[in-house]
């Protein structure tokens, strides 16, 4: 669950978007670019079993934020990058899902 | 557009994009008090509802345009869970600086929470989309 008794806050304690995420897509082997993963919430319920996951966001502090709160064994699966969508250059036909994460 | 056209870019042919947005609506902040589900005011969300209506219309054209066909849809509830007033508003500015907090919502969800145990709450309610890159 993400919540802290320091904060006082838990988002979806109850993961009902992992679970409707789980039912839309499979990620197990694949390579993921996530657009908008703020401070990585998503990212660290999904990155499991993907092969490779790119997470990016405009706001470099969700980003530093994003990677500090990484577990050790999806280090070697997500990379995290602060960046714009818009103007980035993404290597063309790289990665077999993509997933928009309240942005755009 | 120029987002959309980027991830389309980037997938391999046959690759799936996943849209995770808020439906366009004002949420409400609840007082869940000894088993109890209390409404206590509804957040101003107008500027993210603009933000999802423009992201669902580029999302239309970019299917429009041939870049992705919608293949599945399905709504869920996302609930934050607030120990107290403090935890609520401190989220507030530090996470969802869009939403507008009426006058005297605090002080109602004050009142609220010191009639038992409970907790603050926002359920909100999230639609997700799959799309898929054509082969060719």
């Amino acid at each position: 669950m993400e919540t802290t008794a320091k904060t006082g806050v838990a988002l979806d304690p109850e993961e009902a978007e992992t679970r409707a995420i789980h039912e839309l897509i499979d990620v197990t082997g694949r390579d993921v670019l996530e657009i908008g993963c703020g401070d990585g919430r998503l990212t660290r319920r999904i990155a499991s079993g993907a092969r490779s996951m790119l997470a990016v966001d405009l706001d470099a502090e969700g980003i530093a934020l994003a990677s500090a709160q990484l577990s050790e064994p999806l280090r070697s699966v997500v990379t995290f990058q602060a960046a714009d969508i818009t103007t980035m250059e993404l290597p063309a036909a790289t990665f077999d899902v993509a997933v928009l994460s309240w942005s755009l | 557009m120029r987002a959309l056209r980027n991830i389309h870019s980037a997938l391999r042919p046959g690759g799936l994009l996943l849209d995770i947005h808020p439906e366009p609506k004002h949420p409400w902040l609840v007082a869940q008090v000894d088993a109890q589900t209390i409404p206590v005011g509804q957040l101003d969300e107008s500027f993210r509802i603009g933000t999802v209506r423009f992201a669902r219309a580029a999302l239309q054209q970019a299917s429009d345009d041939g870049l992705f066909a919608f293949e599945r849809e399905t709504t869920f509830v996302f609930t934050y869970h607030f120990a107290d007033v403090d935890a609520w508003l401190g989220h507030m500015a530090g996470h969802w600086a869009s939403a507008g907090i009426p006058v005297d919502m605090a002080k109602r969800a004050r009142e609220l929470l010191a009639t038992g145990e409970g907790e603050l709450r926002i359920p909100r309610e999230i639609h997700a989309a799959r799309l898929r890159k054509p082969q060719g």
